[in-house]
């Protein structure tokens, strides 16, 4: 993309506008119409946004308006998504994000959709580790899709996580966490995200990071299943870095199956302590 | 919480119906790890938190 170049403006009495075309702030040294932004700066796009709407036919631009020009399809650079990051977030958010490493320990109902969440803020490392294979059945909650069927879940994020945002360098390992291996999976991860369903490899889990590992962060859950209150998902601080999110009571059971919506809600709240703990706020 | 006998961890799980397997146990801010369950020996004044998950996930 070309740059607009600042210079006095010469013309006579023509003010300079200043309008943003994909979210950057640009100083037009005279009027110009949509299609003429579209002509200087990216020629292929072939969807045009102005203020929210997509336009088909030219448009003069005032101050102020946005300017989306998207070419179907195209990879954004990284320059270019760091940048729609760093505008949603600010720099200082944003800086702090992409420096993070987390390791999320099972990628099924809570780690999938955990894993979506922090890719699309622009988390800097992922390490994801699970050993089991995607299912039919996962479908109703997990994150995956019918091209995922049969692979194994830590290939299918892998994968899926390259196609939202394919700057987060992801880590996948293949295994099932134990006493004997979860020190070597999880050692450069700062925060921790216990994503099991097996109640006895959370205890397992949680009581290692918490005996063995206590400068690290643990975000545990418990109690998601059904269709009850969502208001009934909290997260709670049990120690000061070990938080639970979850009912606490809702176990996963026939009749009483995991959905979609709930799981989601408490995969959320964990991406949402994983984010404030990234950004210093543990107390919120 | 009130006990009549000397009690462990392991007993007091077993009162509250908790699976040792399934818990975070901290007595006085301090994380016990399981193997210590039955020797460890509960006292009065002790504060006890116990986080006991259930499957889901």
């Amino acid at each position: 993309m070309k740059k607009i170049p600042l210079k006095l403006c010469h013309l006579l009495g023509e003010a300079k506008m200043e309008i943003f075309i994909n979210e950057k702030k640009v100083i037009l040294e005279k009027p110009m119409t949509a299609f003429e932004i579209r002509d200087t700066y990216k020629t292929d796009a072939d969807v045009i946004i102005l203020n929210g709407f997509i336009i088909n036919s030219d448009s003069p631009l005032k101050a102020n308006d946005c300017l989306t020009l998207i070419k179907k399809g195209e990879v954004p650079s990284h320059e270019e998504l760091e940048a729609l990051l760093v505008a949603r977030h600010t720099p200082g958010v944003h800086d702090k994000v992409k420096k993070s490493v987390v390791g999320i320990a099972g990628l099924g109902g809570l780690g999938s959709n955990i894993a979506v969440s922090l890719a699309r803020l622009g988390i800097g490392k992922l390490i994801l580790v699970d050993f089991d294979v995607v299912e039919p059945s996962n479908l109703n909650r997990q994150q995956y899709f019918i091209s995922h069927i049969g692979m194994p879940k830590t290939n299918a994020l892998k994968e899926l996580i390259s196609r939202i945002n394919p700057f987060v360098d992801v880590i996948t390992i293949n295994t099932y966490i134990n006493e004997n291996n979860v020190d070597e999976c999880f050692k450069d991860a700062e925060i921790i995200v216990e994503a099991f369903d097996n109640p006895i490899s959370k205890a397992l889990l949680v009581n290692n990071i918490l005996k063995k590992h206590p400068e690290k962060y643990i975000v545990a859950a418990s109690g998601m299943a059904g269709y009850y209150s969502s208001n009934t998902i909290i997260t709670k601080r049990r120690t000061s870095k070990f938080y639970l999110i979850g009912d606490g009571v809702s176990e996963a059971k026939l009749g009483c199956g995991l959905m979609a919506p709930r799981v989601a809600i408490a995969a959320n709240h964990q991406a949402n302590k994983v984010l404030q703990i990234i950004l210093g706020e543990n107390d919120l | 919480m009130q006990f009549e006998d000397v009690t462990s961890i392991t007993t007091m799980l077993q009162k509250l119906g908790l699976s040792p397997e399934k818990v975070v146990v901290e007595v006085n801010m301090d994380i016990v790890p399981k193997e210590q369950f039955d020797g460890r020996i509960l006292n009065e004044e002790d504060t006890i938190e116990v986080v006991s998950f259930v499957g889901g996930g």
